[in-house]
């Protein structure tokens, strides 16, 4: 593509223009509101005051924050790394799958998507609960004891589970675009050539992936780092997450300035780690990963 | 190949399953939850419809995912529409900008819009919330995904 005449220019730009200006309206001016909150003080007699860094050095200086900053990114990471492990597998099929079977996967993975969160979030709480599906499977098989008779929700397993089914179809999803990109006499070459089936694997379709797993892990660690409603569902008051902090404070306890905070130290903790990761995988993979 | 086939049919079955679990447990005729349901019977059903309360809330529901899908529908149209056609100065960072939200925890989004419209003395309303749910605007992110895959 090269660059547009005058006219057509112009043209874009009034096509994109009902999407900027929403975007600026929803989302970069509530940003920015939010950013100036964050440093303002409040407290319950007072409201909110002038402005400080109070709520930063608070958070920063807690140990209880930090401790649940870190189970955050923990638990984001966790429930990023066991999508990748599943999902490649199952993208590498849809990928391999005849056509009509292929077009009948695409609907399983992506149909989770169309059912809110909380339902699925819900449906986990009916299979891991105490006289749940798990432990009455566990019981048929003769398994009474121990596991099989105790209640497996409002633990880290449960939530990483649901937070695993939440966002494995993003990571089938990005990791098949990118596996359908690769042309399959590369693979091809390296079978004529010599290569096991295995070998072909490492040394060719698994390097020129590296693109789709980026995204997928990407897409699946920030939406996870920010989960609320699957943690709160199925870690009750045992598993806390940032995002249930930052709720707490901010509709709870009505100091959404404190809350804003929370909200901004997610927010560039993520984008840290993110930024991060894929400064590493660049190094990694100079070739493939090319900006 | 089987047993790549074999997992990702056990795989299926896992995604599918949560989503069952509460389709069937619904039916029950018990008092909670449970599976296999105590009996069947449509009473929550009834129990669903004879209540205002959820009857308004999945009005508004509906109201505010209507009101989402129109209006990013058309203003994500017509953004990947004015992305594909010509290659223009400005236009990498405007696909960056539209497509940010995604990559923005949803609750920092959420209490910004929450405190942003506070202070518009709009919270609270059908628009705030149909505004926020804008913010998750999937319509450009696909059109312009189509669009790099499409080579337009």
């Amino acid at each position: 593509m090269t660059g547009g005449t005058r006219t057509a220019v112009i043209a874009s730009w009034a096509l994109l223009s009902p999407a900027l200006i929403a975007s600026i309206v929803f989302f970069a001016a509530p940003l920015v509101y939010l950013v100036v909150d964050s440093f303002r003080a409040f407290s319950l007699t007072a409201g909110v005051g002038g402005f400080t860094l109070g709520n930063y050095s608070r958070i920063l200086g807690d140990a209880y924050y930090l401790r649940v900053l870190g189970d955050t990114f923990r638990l984001a990471a966790m429930t990023t790394a066991l999508c990748l492990i599943l999902g490649y597998p199952l993208a590498l099929l849809l990928r391999a799958a005849p056509p009509r079977l292929k077009a009948l996967m695409v609907i399983a993975v992506i149909a989770p998507l169309l059912v809110s969160v909380v339902v699925r979030s819900f449906g986990w709480v009916v299979i891991l609960g105490e006289f749940g599906l798990l432990n009455q499977a566990l019981r048929l098989l003769g398994v009474t004891a121990g596991f099989a008779s105790t209640s497996h929700l409002f633990t880290e397993a449960a939530v990483i589970v649901g937070l695993v089914h939440v966002f494995l179809p993003f990571m089938v999803l990005a990791l098949y675009s990118a596996l359908q990109k690769q042309e399959a006499r590369l693979v091809r070459a390296a079978r004529s050539l010599g290569a096991s089936t295995l070998r072909a694997f490492i040394a060719v379709t698994l390097p020129l992936s590296v693109p789709g797993i980026v995204a997928g892990t990407t897409t699946v660690f920030a939406l996870a780092a920010g989960s609320y409603v699957t943690v709160s569902v199925l870690g009750g008051s045992k598993v806390m997450v940032i995002a249930i902090l930052a709720y707490q404070q901010s509709i709870g306890l009505t100091n959404w300035q404190l809350g804003a905070a929370i909200g901004i130290v997610l927010l560039i903790g993520t984008t840290l780690i993110l930024q991060l990761y894929q400064a590493t995988l660049r190094r990694l993979f100079p070739r493939v990963l090319a900006v | 190949m089987k047993a790549l086939f074999a997992y990702g049919g056990v795989l299926m079955v896992a995604l599918a399953l949560p989503i069952l679990v509460v389709v069937i447990g619904s039916l029950t005729a018990g008092d909670r939850i449970a599976f296999p349901p105590e009996g069947v019977s449509l009473r929550w059903y009834r129990a669903f419809l004879d209540s205002p309360e959820f009857i308004e809330s999945a009005r508004t529901s509906l109201e505010i995912a209507g009101l989402t899908s129109l209006v990013s529908g058309i203003a994500g149209g017509l953004a990947a529409l004015g992305l594909a056609r010509t290659r223009f100065r400005g236009g990498g960072l405007v696909e960056t900008l539209l497509t940010l939200p995604l990559a923005i925890p949803s609750i920092a989004l959420g209490l910004a819009c929450l405190i942003f419209y506070t202070a518009l003395d709009l919270a609270g309303s059908k628009l705030a919330l149909g505004l926020r749910a804008y913010d998750r605007d999937h319509a450009v992110r696909h059109s312009a995904g189509a669009r790099q895959s499409g080579g337009a």
